[in-house]
């Protein structure tokens, strides 16, 4: 049996709800970028040279790479992507790697990245595979002659089993990247086209073999459920192959439908079926028999919904999230974060090549600098996705009391009994796992809710979801600070108690 | 004079959507009978891309193999079907105006002559008229207003 920290993950049964919840609503987001809310520079090359100091001697950090484009749109993707099509007339993937290569070298020259160490390297999207070969190694060469690269990094190739050839797949297993990143979703026809995937139900399999039939083993997938159409023996058939391609990482999504998106137009008009709801017993039951059968295969869920076998936990999540280092991150909509300030590239790519070609940075989307306290909010926010926070190792970080800063907080988590107290660390409970993102909020900036401004900046990307949850009041998500349970959505409102503290 | 007779039509709307939308429509193979009234059934199981085949089951009719012969991400794709009497092919383009999109159907039929006649009066009408309501049924998914 597999515990993590003080959860063991077969008793993760949010199915067995009771008649009370700890919140009125429940957040899904898997994961919180924070703070949320940006704002926009006009003059993003002035904004650097009054805000950062690039000379200043280097540490540790991370390099995130975006590759803006995809071969198709999932359905219900939120996030920035640009569609590319595979003849590429008019150049646009040389012309968008020429520019990268130009970002890479510029910040490359600072004197903070000169002398910093380069950890992990991630190149994410969009579609980080969709790269020709040529243009892949391009990159990952540039990352090498341009950072003093640590000797146990750890470098993802993130994409779609769709864009591997022979010729790529050699490439990646003779060359630095160390590690590939594949968005399955699905193993199953039926639901592929419904989400919209860009492979097909085959590709993942065959690609994942190819890799490990040449010695290349370091290979994560995402899997979703509850997507339309999904059932439990659809699930289970996805669950089985996972077993048998015996990879050493894979991660659970929840589907969501987001507003903006095809999916959702589709599903309003009746083209498309509804996904179940999350709270209802099937999706309940796709949840506890993934855990199960990751259990049974020898995976641990090291962070929520993060399943490795030992050894090959996700160590760029580790580096950014658990130690909490500087984060790179070139590409339009993409997000850097170091000096305390958290800043974006537009995603506006013909405008990011043009500056790059001019040797200059397009960043357009910035907070402000965020004080000690937002940045100690900032590392609990993504520290807990670990499930703990050690507090020895906070103090550190901060030279400040986890308990003493967070004393509000904690003493409304303890009477919910979303998270136990111990001698060393603070723990999520099983409770607590299951409304994590809920008990991640509770650490939000009082100054970040009702932030509707953030929704008119252009450019979001990955941020946009994050800053419609910012968008709401806090009692939306968090409820009245002096009630510890609500009604659960279908049980009998439960009578006033002498404590005064139900609804 | 030629051995082959030929009969095109075509429509077009001007549609407020995305073109990742619109592309993402066209590629869910399985789905177009969400769109296109003569379809009864579709299966695709490789990747939507130039030269892959799928089964396609027109309204009332048999299941017939048909071939995606171009596809440009974000732009445009074409199919095509070959019967015993000739070739049917559909062309389906987009193009960005501004903050709406040309969303353009045109279906092309090169039919033998000897089978011509039967063409033009029991299939050719049904196709005809079935272009613009293509269009129309793409436009009125995908459409923000």
């Amino acid at each position: 049996m597999t515990v993590v920290g003080n959860v063991n993950p077969s008793d993760v049964k949010s199915g067995d709800r009771k008649l009370d919840d700890p919140y009125p609503n429940k957040c899904y987001l898997p994961f919180i970028l924070y703070p949320p809310g940006m704002h926009r520079v006009d003059d993003g090359q002035a904004w650097l040279a009054d805000h950062i100091d690039l000379q200043q001697t280097g540490g540790d950090f991370t390099l995130y790479i975006g590759i803006p484009f995809c071969r198709t749109r999932c359905k219900s993707c939120p996030y920035f992507a640009r569609l590319l099509s595979e003849n590429d007339s008019k150049g646009r993937e040389e012309a968008y790697v020429d520019a990268l290569i130009k970002d890479i070298r510029r910040w490359g020259a600072t004197n903070k990245f000169a002398t910093g160490l380069l950890r992990n390297v991630y190149i994410g999207g969009g579609t980080g595979s969709i790269l020709k070969t040529r243009n892949l190694k391009r990159i990952v060469d540039t990352v090498f002659d341009t950072f003093k690269v640590s000797d146990d990094y750890e470098f993802t190739l993130e994409g779609n089993a769709r864009d591997y050839d022979a010729e790529k797949i050699d490439y990646v297993v003779a060359s630095q990247i160390n590690r590939i990143s594949l968005g399955v979703q699905s193993f199953q026809p039926e639901l592929l086209g419904i989400i919209g995937s860009p492979h097909a139900a085959t590709d993942s399999a065959r690609i994942i073999r190819e890799f490990q039939a040449r010695g290349f083993r370091n290979i994560q997938l995402d899997l979703m459920y509850n997507m339309p159409g999904h059932t439990l023996d659809i699930w289970r058939r996805d669950l089985e192959t996972l077993a048998a391609l015996n990879v050493p990482h894979f991660t659970i999504y929840l589907y969501r439908i987001h507003k903006e998106t095809i999916q959702n137009k589709l599903i309003l008009k009746g083209k498309v079926e509804a996904p179940k709801d999350p709270e209802g017993p099937m999706v309940k039951a796709m949840y506890r028999e993934a855990v199960e059968i990751a259990e049974q295969m020898g995976y641990s869920m090291y962070m929520v919904d993060h399943f490795c076998k030992p050894g090959y936990e996700n160590m760029y999540n580790h580096w950014n999230w658990k130690v909490y280092i500087d984060t790179l991150a070139v590409g339009p909509g993409s997000y850097s974060y170091f000096d305390g300030y958290r800043f974006g590239t537009e995603t506006d790519v013909e405008k990011y090549v043009e500056l790059a070609a001019e040797d200059k940075p397009l960043i357009s989307t910035v907070t402000d600098k965020l004080s000690p306290r937002v940045q100690r909010e900032r590392y609990v926010v993504f520290a807990l996705l670990y499930y703990e926070i050690e507090y020895a190792f906070y103090e550190n970080k901060f030279g400040t009391s986890f308990r003493e800063d967070f004393a509000e907080e904690l003493e409304r988590l303890q009477r919910k009994g979303l998270v136990e107290l111990l001698d060393d660390r603070m723990r999520l409970t099983k409770l607590g796992l299951i409304w994590h993102t809920n008990v991640i909020l509770e650490f939000f900036n009082p100054a970040f809710w009702n932030d509707t401004g953030s929704l008119e900046q252009p450019n979001w990307s990955l941020n946009g979801v994050m800053v419609e949850v910012g968008a709401h009041s806090r009692e939306h998500w968090l409820g009245d600070q002096n009630v510890t349970f609500f009604p659960a959505p279908g049980s009998t409102p439960p009578q006033l108690t002498d404590a005064g503290d139900h609804v | 004079m030629s051995e082959i007779q030929r009969f095109r039509a075509a429509s077009t709307v001007t549609v407020s959507a995305m073109a990742h939308d619109i592309w993402a429509v066209w590629v869910d193979v399985n789905a177009w009978s969400n769109w296109n009234d003569g379809v009864e059934h579709t299966e695709m199981r490789e990747n939507f891309k130039a030269g892959t085949v799928f089964l396609l089951t027109p309204r009332g009719g048999k299941p017939v193999q048909t071939t995606i012969t171009t596809a440009t991400q974000g732009e445009e794709f074409s199919d095509e079907t070959r019967f015993p009497f000739g070739v049917l092919q559909n062309r389906h383009r987009m193009t960005a105006i501004d903050d709406r999109v040309l969303l353009t159907h045109e279906v092309e039929a090169q039919i033998d002559r000897a089978a011509a006649r039967t063409f033009a009066t029991e299939v050719w009408p049904g196709l005809q008229n079935g272009v613009a309501t293509t269009v129309a049924n793409i436009a009125d998914i995908v459409s923000d207003e």
